[in-house]
């Protein structure tokens, strides 16, 4: 098992175990009729990381996002968040979720919207004080109406009720799509501001990569349902390079494409040719024919 | 919507007493609306007469509707218009039981219904009562039961009820409004039909000598019984081929005594609280049901 | 003190910060016992991972221009501007002069930069292009 392999790390004070990864999937899938949504998912997001949930359209992101809520439940594998088995718990309560459209009561005033997501949350952690703030510090009025603010605005105001529950994870569906530049900065800026304030670990989908991969260390890369990438991204870089060239390099070819004369072939090792973007990284192991998976980190 | 719909009624019970009180007045017969005296029958209360029979019955009529289509408004888009907004992924993941919130939300929509519909019967009481006199109708007739009392707000919750198990069911709010209204439709008609069969009629039992032709009753007639002098029933069709139409039967085809079976005033609110009861049990059927079907409501396909 | 990061670069984005900070410190514009921004202030700002920041000022730290107080922030411990002296303020002088005169003929802002950068590289990196 990949992660079991990470389970018996040592913690940097050379003292007790690394706590349990914050979500973890092992062998998952999901089927809707007879069409596999997610299938033999299998990864590991380490506490207090902000990890990019990367594929494109129709990869799965979504089905994992709401599996690891409790909101569908899987039908093969096992799943954890926090510790927990959302299929049992439900949604985890130290765990908060953004769907994707950002959904809220569009007739509430945000004054409204937040205290019924106070009701919402008497029964588990809710820090009115920080929602409140946060809505205040996007510039939002509470008397406005939820149905009428900008995609940005809506974005924050779900943001601040998720932080409102004062959450160890942040499970984000497509954060920043329908955003424009300045309100995705904006909007990533407050996701991390948690992320360095609490250590809130972070999960947050995208279908383009350019928006994460300033902000994520960790990579969990989705393909046709299936994991294709699991990694902390620094190490999955340095574990990579791309091999320019008459022919195919000789190795652990992950895809390499043709252009004219050349063949630029990505490539798992180390040595010669030159280290990979993210992109290329990306791209390489969505397009690898036979589905290749690398998850980095040994034990240390 | 609801509560336009059931302002616009207010408002239109508030003019429909003005009107009548005013024509009444301009007529010189007033009095008709509070007391049906004799002479209320013929002369100048004539036009007042016939000019708003149609208006009483129409207001009835729309009454009779306005209440359960509150009840199905209200509660149609509950459920359904969660699952449009996708702001069952939003609830979902807030830390409330599923059942615990459905319960928040259903009564936060039901109390605020109920007792607007509740406004809207006491209101109907107050403008309607010249009407009633005018009309001689009795609270326990049928038109008139169902817009007074608690009856009212148990079809408004007998529709929420529907409204919300089919919502837990149908995916579109039409369907959800077709099949409410249908399955209320039956089960009015129903309840109507039974209602006078519920409980025991009262009996005014006259001698054939003085029968006029008229019984000073305070109900709802449900059958008139000729009986001979042995206590048998002459049969209805010989009165009237033997007798005529005037009335009077003294010693005509053997009849000694003339009977009138009603429901008396007096069981009014028994029955109210009898056809409520009956409502009450259904709708919290209908809601316990809902209420465990929207755990398993889930985006993309069943648990 | 407020950091840009370029994106597309090819620099390493803590590479980055830190050559922002040794800036600030020879302008002047960080004083020793300054308090750098928190890492939070900077990723609301920037967008950029946490722990980026902290990398940067762990080396920042190495190099003995910043010290890490727990719970206090992180702290400017030298400068690296040079003691402001005559020469410095002839030479500035001189250089707004020529400015002058390259606005005056006509230059623009790259073929300044393009002068600039090739004397410079002829003195102080052995290279510079041809004339």
């Amino acid at each position: 098992m990949r992660w079991s392999l990470m389970r018996g790390r040592v913690g940097s004070r050379g003292v007790g175990p690394v706590p349990e990864g914050a979500v973890r999937f092992d062998g998952v899938g999901k089927r809707f009729g007879g069409r596999s949504a997610l299938r033999d998912c299998t990864f590991e997001v380490p506490r207090g990381r902000v990890a990019a949930l990367v594929g494109p359209n129709g990869a799965g992101k979504t089905t994992l996002l709401m599996v690891a809520t409790g909101l569908l439940r899987a039908d093969e594998g096992r799943v954890e968040v926090l510790g927990a088995d959302p299929a049992r718990v439900g949604m985890p309560p130290g765990a908060s979720f953004v769907a994707q459209d950002k959904p809220l009561y569009g007739t509430f005033r945000v004054r409204e919207m937040l205290r019924a997501a106070a009701a919402l949350n008497a029964r588990g952690r809710w820090d009115a004080a920080r929602a409140a703030g946060l809505v205040e510090a996007a510039g939002i009025g509470f008397d406005e109406r939820v149905g009428a603010l900008s995609p940005g605005g809506r974005a924050r105001v779900a943001l601040a009720i998720a932080l409102g529950r004062d959450p160890e994870l942040l499970l984000l569906d497509e954060p920043l799509a329908e955003l424009d530049p300045l309100a995705r900065r904006q909007v990533m800026g407050a996701v991390l501001a948690a992320s360095a304030e609490s250590g809130t670990t972070v999960v947050l989908s995208s279908h383009v990569i350019a928006d994460v991969e300033d902000a994520c260390d960790h990579l969990v890369l989705l393909g046709g349902g299936r994991v294709r990438l699991d990694g902390a991204v620094e190490d999955l870089l340095a574990q990579h390079r791309v091999i320019t060239g008459a022919t195919e390099p000789d190795g652990a070819v992950v895809h390499g494409s043709r252009f004219g004369r050349q063949v630029e072939a990505l490539v798992r090792g180390t040595g010669d040719g030159e280290p990979p973007t993210l992109d290329d990284l990306v791209m390489g192991y969505l397009q690898a024919e036979d589905g290749r998976v690398a998850a980095a980190g040994a034990p240390s | 919507m609801a509560f336009g719909l059931l302002a616009v009624t207010g408002v239109a019970l508030a003019v429909a007493r003005a009107v009548i009180e005013g024509r009444a007045a301009a007529l010189g017969v007033g009095v008709c609306l509070t007391e049906a005296t004799q002479q209320c029958f013929t002369g100048p209360v004539q036009p007042l007469y016939a000019g708003f029979r149609e208006t009483f019955t129409m207001m009835r009529a729309w009454l009779v509707v306005a209440a359960p289509l509150v009840g199905v408004i209200v509660g149609a888009g509950l459920l359904a218009r969660e699952v449009e907004q996708r702001t069952v992924l939003f609830v979902g993941t807030q830390a409330i039981s599923r059942v615990g919130w459905w319960a928040r939300t259903v009564a936060m929509a039901l109390v605020p219904a109920v007792v607007g519909v509740l406004a809207v019967t006491l209101l109907a009481g107050w403008a309607l009562e010249p009407y009633a006199v005018l009309y001689r109708q009795e609270r326990i007739g049928t038109l008139d039961f169902d817009i007074s009392g608690i009856w009212p707000v148990a079809a408004t919750v007998l529709a929420f009820a529907l409204a919300a198990a089919f919502g837990a069911v149908l995916r579109s709010s039409l369907a959800v409004v077709v099949a409410t209204v249908g399955v209320w439709v039956v089960l009015y008609a129903s309840l109507s039909e039974t209602r006078y069969d519920l409980l025991p009629d009262a009996v005014d039992v006259v001698p054939a000598a003085s029968y006029t032709g008229f019984f000073d009753i305070d109900g709802l007639p449900q059958d008139l019984v000729y009986r001979g002098a042995g206590g048998e029933v002459v049969d209805l069709g010989v009165v009237a081929r033997t007798c005529g139409s005037s009335g009077t039967t003294d010693l005509c085809a053997g009849v000694t005594q003339v009977e009138l079976y009603y429901q008396p005033s007096s069981l009014f609110w028994p029955l109210q609280a009898l056809q409520s009861a009956v409502v009450a049990v259904l709708a919290s059927g209908l809601l316990a049901f809902s209420a465990l079907r929207w755990r398993r409501v889930m985006p993309g396909g069943a648990r | 003190m407020r950091f840009r990061v370029e994106r597309r670069s090819g620099v390493p984005t803590y590479l980055q910060l830190v050559r922002q900070v040794e800036q600030a410190l020879r302008l002047g514009a960080l004083q020793p016992g300054d308090q750098l921004p928190t890492a939070k202030a900077v990723v609301e700002e920037t967008a950029i991972n946490p722990n980026t920041v902290l990398k940067a000022y762990r080396e920042l730290e190495r190099g003995g221009l910043v010290e890490a107080r727990p719970g206090r922030g992180t702290f400017v411990l030298r400068t690296l501007a040079r003691p402001a002296s005559e020469v410095d303020g002839v030479l500035r002088v001189e250089l707004e002069g020529w400015m002058e005169r390259a606005a005056g003929a006509g230059l623009s802002v790259e073929d300044v930069d393009a002068l600039v950068a090739d004397a410079r590289a002829r003195r102080f990196e052995g290279g510079g292009a041809r004339a």
